[in-house]
């Protein structure tokens, strides 16, 4: 994918609390993806992938802090001007926050039914975003962008008088998607978007989201704990662990190649529907103690192939395998010269 | 639906259920003003199966498909409203509080929720102590405490010695899943029945529990009956698999055969809607079922699915299909499987063996016209 640069977070950290008692929720992580990508964020409950996204879009609230690092988002300027004006999100002002979310970035989180206001019908909601970004609007104008956007996600029309609680899962969070597309954003973060949602509404949905991409080409951050799910749907793939990017690459080299010993254990925790009924190990162990992380690789604890070194120092990012693919990148002193026999057979 | 029980022979029958029905009033005003009349959703409608020891059984379906209020009734939280369900060849006599008390003993219920199903303010010395008291299984705290232990470990919690005094707050969701596990396994159930076990979990932990009721099952010789919606860890662990749609069974069968060869357009759909990343790129066949699950206050005529169905055929709507035998005690119920199929069912992905002709073998289903 040969597409211009959209959003370059780099050395990103957040913290619950401050002094000593901090959490560090976010842990010098560095991200970047270009337009129309779909990259996807994966990890357990806890790895702080939710905050990092709420980070980026600068939604988090007390006790969160962000405590280093950018965001840099290039913003697509007016035709005549050439090149994009490169923006970081953390500095913006509270105004500039108003236009730039929505029109720009917009969110859809997991919970419709808590996100959506039960007490105010749907057209009401999605011409809301309208009347505060474009006041120049008409009236008819937002009313029948609202049913433009419905019948793009697939909900009938005469929806749109419908309050919350008279749709069901799957068209509540279709509701939510015609809403984070009022705009015409160029980037969309799915924070765990289908994962309230039966399989069969979870695949409708994602196919219309690709097919919705595939019209308007906006980027897609998709959050989710369902690796499985990504390996599917993604061009990229970052994967965290306590705070951290353990492995990043393309989704395909990653699931076929995962270079680091947690995301082998991932890719080996979904049994699979298809092939020969084999025992599956998963990962031992529980997932870590934000608030007592041991020193050096917090996975260490867990890994099957830890090494001295592995519980003194943490890993760095470093291109993966071998032969390595560009943006394949893996938090592992197996991959490093320092990290002992990084043979084939230690990396398999 | 004499079938339903899937392989014949095996081991033991624990527990059969045999035309389970559970009907719930509906208190919603709006409804029953718009229709009056006594208003039921059919929760679950006909359902039968057989649970044996040493043996898992997954009963899969979507949400609203009807297969927790199955395991509610089966764990005997809910009062079945017709259909028999009898334990070891027998009827239990609910109305008993002693009946229900020893019927409990037998078998035990997981939630899906570990952060819920645990009390707060109670260590997990006192969760894993009480079903012991209450059914007199340890005479002394003394005696519940060392049970406790042995449980703990069983359930791989160890050390057990730090684990016992602490409060559910201070374990993780799958640890607080073992604790649970633990409890229902302390008064030494012959059936268990576990609701989704794994959806709240962790994915990196999921596996574990899944691995360990496995064990369990096997060594305390437990017949399980596993709830979920994920067909792929129902084909991990289960031998026999039932699919559920709106109250009613639409498939069941060993694990392999409705997985890898599934009848019914529905089992399709679920299999095809599964992430499988697997599967080479592009094979995925566009999801051909729009719609949603239907009301079960007014379920379809006929079929349940024929409205949602690609291959929906003037009979789907009439009469509700028999269950056609698909050979090795794999059946469906679809007409498409019957002798008035005009088309044979579009292959799906995932269906990699021919469908048997099925016309011969028609089960002996009564058929109840809807």
């Amino acid at each position: 994918m040969n597409a211009e640069l959209l959003l370059e977070v780099s050395g990103l950290s957040v913290d619950y609390g401050s002094g000593p008692g901090a959490v560090h929720a976010v842990d010098r992580v560095d991200l970047a993806f270009r337009r129309g990508e779909v990259l996807g964020l994966a990890g357990e409950s806890g790895s702080g992938k939710s905050t990092l996204a709420h980070a980026m879009t600068r939604l988090l609230r007390p006790p969160a802090v962000v405590t280093g690092g950018s965001v840099r988002y290039h913003q697509r300027g007016p035709a005549s001007a050439a090149g994009d004006r490169v923006v970081d999100i953390l500095a913006m002002s509270e105004a500039q926050l108003r236009r730039f979310r929505w029109e720009q970035v917009a969110v859809v989180f997991q919970s419709a039914m808590n996100a959506l206001n039960p007490v105010i019908d749907v057209r009401s909601q999605l011409v809301d975003a309208m009347r505060a970004h474009e006041p120049r609007m008409s009236r008819a104008d937002r009313n029948a962008r609202a049913a433009e956007l419905l019948d793009l996600v697939g909900v009938s029309t005469d929806r749109l008088r419908s309050y919350p609680h008279q749709l069901s899962g799957g068209m509540r969070q279709r509701v939510m998607i015609a809403m984070a597309l009022a705009l015409n954003p160029d980037l969309v973060i799915m924070d765990e978007p289908t994962t309230a949602l039966d399989v069969v509404t979870q695949r409708q949905i994602l196919e219309k989201l690709e097919e919705l991409r595939v019209e308007f080409g906006f980027a897609t951050v998709f959050i989710t704990h369902d690796l499985s799910l990504l390996l599917d749907i993604a061009d990229s793939i970052a994967i965290m662990y306590a705070g951290r990017i353990v492995e990043t690459g393309p989704a395909k080299r990653v699931h076929a190649e995962p270079a680091h010993p947690y995301s082998r254990g991932l890719i080996n925790s979904f049994p699979p529907l298809t092939g020969a009924r084999r025992e599956l190990t998963g990962i031992p162990g529980f997932p870590p103690d934000l608030r007592a992380l041991p020193p050096g690789c917090p996975f260490a604890p867990r890994c099957g192939q830890v090494m001295a070194i592995c519980r003194e120092q943490y890993p760095p990012l470093v291109p993966a395998g071998d032969p390595g693919e560009p943006g394949h990148l893996a938090a592992c002193w197996l991959n490093t010269p320092q990290g002992a026999p990084a043979t084939e057979g230690s990396l398999r | 639906m004499s079938d339903a029980s899937g392989t014949s022979g095996g081991p033991v029958p624990v527990l059969e259920v045999e035309s389970l029905t559970k009907y719930f009033p509906v208190r919603d005003a709006s409804v029953r003003l718009a229709r009056p009349g006594r208003r039921v959703v059919h929760a679950v409608d006909g359902v039968s199966f057989t649970l044996r020891s040493s043996t898992a059984v997954a009963l899969v379906g979507e949400s609203g498909s009807g297969k927790s209020t199955t395991g509610q009734v089966v764990s005997h939280l809910e009062q079945a409203t017709s259909g028999r369900l009898l334990f070891r060849g027998a009827e239990p006599r609910f109305r008993r509080r002693s009946v229900i008390k020893a019927y409990r003993r037998q078998v035990q219920m997981i939630f899906q929720d570990p952060y819920s199903s645990l009390n707060p303010v109670h260590s997990v010395a006192y969760h894993l102590a009480r079903p012991l008291r209450i059914h007199g299984l340890a005479k002394s705290g003394a005696e519940a405490r060392q049970q406790a232990l042995q449980l703990l470990e069983r359930v791989h919690l160890t050390p057990a010695q730090q684990i016992i005094d602490k409060l559910p707050h201070e374990l993780s969701g799958g640890q607080r899943q073992r604790v649970a596990i633990a409890r229902a396994l302390a008064v030494q159930p012959s059936v268990l029945v576990a609701d989704e076990p794994v959806s709240m979990l962790d994915v990196s932990v999921r596996l574990s529990i899944l691995n360990l009721l496995s064990e369990l099952v096997t060594r305390s010789e437990l017949a399980l009956l596993y709830i979920t919606h994920d067909i792929a860890s129902a084909r991990y662990f289960a031998e026999e698999i039932l699919v559920m749609y709106a109250g009613q069974v639409l498939e069941a069968g060993p694990a392999e055969k409705v997985t890898q060869s599934p009848a019914h357009p529905y089992t399709q759909l679920l299999i095809s809607a599964a992430p499988n990343p697997d599967a080479a790129a592009g094979t995925r066949p566009k999801m051909q079922s729009p719609g949603e699950a239907p009301s079960l206050i007014d379920p379809p005529s006929g079929c349940r699915f024929h409205p949602r169905c690609p291959h929906a055929m003037a009979i789907c709507a009439e009469k509700e299909p028999p269950a056609f035998r698909q050979g090795g005690g794999h059946w469906a119920a679809c007409w498409l499987l019957g002798d008035g199929a005009t088309q044979p069912p579009q292959p799906s992905a995932a269906r990699q063996t021919p469908r048997p002709a099925a016309s011969t073998e028609e089960c002996a289903k009564e058929q109840t016209d809807a």
